[in-house]
């Protein structure tokens, strides 16, 4: 008699011993994992697992590497080169892994999530119109969203089908949900945000950030709410911040001071410094892309979140994003070593400094320079 | 409203939901990795990923969801880091070899792990949700982040695999295409 692929499933394992689990070292992982992201180093966070490795069970693989090799492979081409290769515009051409899908006119803003990128468009002459949004998807297939128009700038969430908007009222703000994916709201919820917004426009508006559970908005008035979008519970936070990925937090200060932050209680996990460009965080808040004024020049760099030697990057500028596998994906600088005219090409990097280039073939005189994902525009 | 989780846990609040949830992560993890090491491993991974960022857990309750969602979400990464150093992924699955075969060396028992193994880790991810943690289509899409009809279309591709790797020694639910699937949980 055959059997049930549920039963089998269930026979296949339910019988299985089971290790026991050693909840206490696994605590102490827990933690190191938390004072890698703010203040510590990965050694100590390899100390305090060992320090707490006494039980039954061997805590291992803990830093999100497997221990071991797994035994399979990928078959999901479009999305791998997504994640590994991330997603940019160049005029009409909008690049997501190794497809290319051509929008008219050409996105002024892309927004990467978990299944693609969400364009934004000004529709009409001159951009009087509306704004119309699409995702493009890892194969290249476009989808028209619903999205209203009264969202003028929306942000992705990396590691789920999700973007979020806020719509500036008097005093308050409304904070907009979305799911990509199925195309349609998830939620919408009032935030009080002091002062009169906006204030010379949206541009006194920070961007929304949409982190798991959780947005982030706030303005320039040193005003800022952390809201779980899905229960509407709304904390006012000690800080202002710019991005937020995986519960890291980037902000900057009145004196030009960037930190990154514990989103969820606004510890400073590590100050950055002053005579910074830009930063940008990567989608699983390990490291951060960071932008510096040297005396002459600009320098960018990836350093990992908990601190430790910033690993530099020549070539690349502030208009760079991070793909969702975690590489930094930008235009070359023309004049990088003061020979080359790089406008047309594309570096990639990962973490460790490595890094390649590839011709970008859309690139001319009327769209000279690369759009990059998430890229964002301080007001 | 739900209540709000601590900043961190207390230590009984952490270990009450270790040993709560444990077995049921192991063995979902044994059919995602189907090494047990490693699946051991993995569910460490996901419960110290919960611990993390607990502070970002609604309530108590929401962790054990979340060290679901860790699992697959380390598996998938695990995966996908692997293929990022070089192996490409394959377009088509190999045919059954005599290692494979269902019923194993010795004749009585269907291998499934190992028939398992041979599914890309989308299918398995979903195989895994819907017929063993009784996943609604929806509530798989949630947690892998991806829309439900590609959970449907990964499931039936998952199926009609599992249809050619297993014979007809197993009883799999229909995929009628452009149908919706039938929930595969035999607990309702």
């Amino acid at each position: 008699m055959a059997e049930r692929l549920t039963d089998l499933l269930h026979h296949t394992v339910d019988d299985l011993p089971i290790p026991h689990p050693d909840a206490t070292a696994i605590a102490a992982a827990g933690r190191a994992r938390r004072t890698r992201r703010r203040v510590g180093t990965v050694a100590a966070a390899t100390a305090a697992i060992a320090a707490v490795g006494i039980g039954g069970a061997v805590v291992a693989g803990l830093d999100d590497r497997p221990a071991r090799n797994s035994q399979v492979a990928t078959q999901d081409p479009a999305g791998d080169a997504y994640a590994e290769l991330g997603a940019f515009s160049v005029g009409e051409h909008v690049i997501v892994g190794d497809a290319t899908a051509e929008l008219s006119p050409a996105p002024h803003h892309l927004a990467q999530t978990s299944v693609g990128v969400v364009t934004q468009q000004f529709n009409g002459a001159g951009g009087a119109g509306g704004k119309a949004f699409s995702l493009v998807r890892p194969d290249g297939t476009v989808t028209p969203l619903s999205i209203p128009a009264d969202a003028w700038s929306v942000s992705g969430d990396p590691r789920n089908a999700r973007v979020a908007w806020l719509v500036p009222l008097e005093k308050e703000g409304r904070i907009h949900v979305w799911d990509v994916a199925r195309d349609k709201e998830l939620a919408t919820l009032q935030v009080d945000l002091p002062g009169k917004i906006p204030e010379g426009g949206t541009s006194g508006v920070r961007e929304i950030q949409l982190d798991g559970d959780f947005a982030y908005v706030g303005t320039d008035q040193r005003t800022a709410h952390r809201v779980d979008w899905r229960t509407g519970e709304d904390r006012e936070l000690p800080f202002s911040p710019v991005a937020v990925h995986d519960g890291v937090a980037t902000s900057f200060d009145d004196g030009g001071r960037w930190t990154l932050v514990d989103a969820a209680t606004g510890d400073v996990i590590r100050d950055l410094g002053r005579r910074i460009e830009t930063t940008a965080l990567s989608p699983d808040g390990d490291h951060v892309f960071v932008v510096r004024f040297d005396d002459t020049r600009s320098v960018a760099s990836i350093e990992p979140t908990a601190g430790g030697t910033p690993v530099e990057l020549p070539g690349l500028t502030g208009l760079s994003s991070w793909s969702l596998g975690g590489r930094v994906v930008g235009q070359v600088d023309g004049q990088v070593d003061g020979q080359v005219d790089g406008t047309s090409t594309l570096r990639r990097c990962d973490v460790d400094g490595r890094c390649d280039d590839a011709p970008i073939p859309w690139t001319d005189e009327e769209n000279p320079l690369v759009l990059p994902a998430d890229y964002l525009m301080l007001g | 409203m739900a209540s709000r989780a601590s900043r961190s846990p207390t230590d009984e609040q952490f270990a009450d939901l270790v040993h709560t949830a444990w077995p049921s992560l192991y063995r979902t993890a044994v059919l995602l990795v189907r090494d047990h090491a490693l699946a051991e491993d993995l569910v460490q991974t996901a419960l110290a990923k919960t611990y993390g960022n607990w502070s970002g857990i609604r309530d108590v309750g929401a962790a054990r969801a979340y060290a679901r969602r860790a699992v697959v979400t380390t598996a998938t990464s695990w995966f996908r880091r692997r293929s990022f150093r070089g192996e490409r992924p394959t377009a088509e699955l190999p045919e059954p070899v005599a290692e494979t075969d269902p019923r194993g060396a010795t004749g009585d028992r269907i291998d499934l792990l190992a028939i398992l193994a041979q599914l890309p880790p989308r299918q398995r991810a979903v195989v895994v949700l819907r017929y063993y943690d009784d996943l609604s289509v929806e509530e798989t899409a949630d947690l892998l982040g991806i829309t439900s009809g590609t959970v449907k279309s990964q499931t039936s591709a998952a199926l009609d695999n599992l249809r050619r790797l297993l014979g007809e020694g197993v009883d799999l639910p229909e995929t009628i295409p452009g149908k919706p699937l039938t929930t595969g949980g035999h607990h309702g």
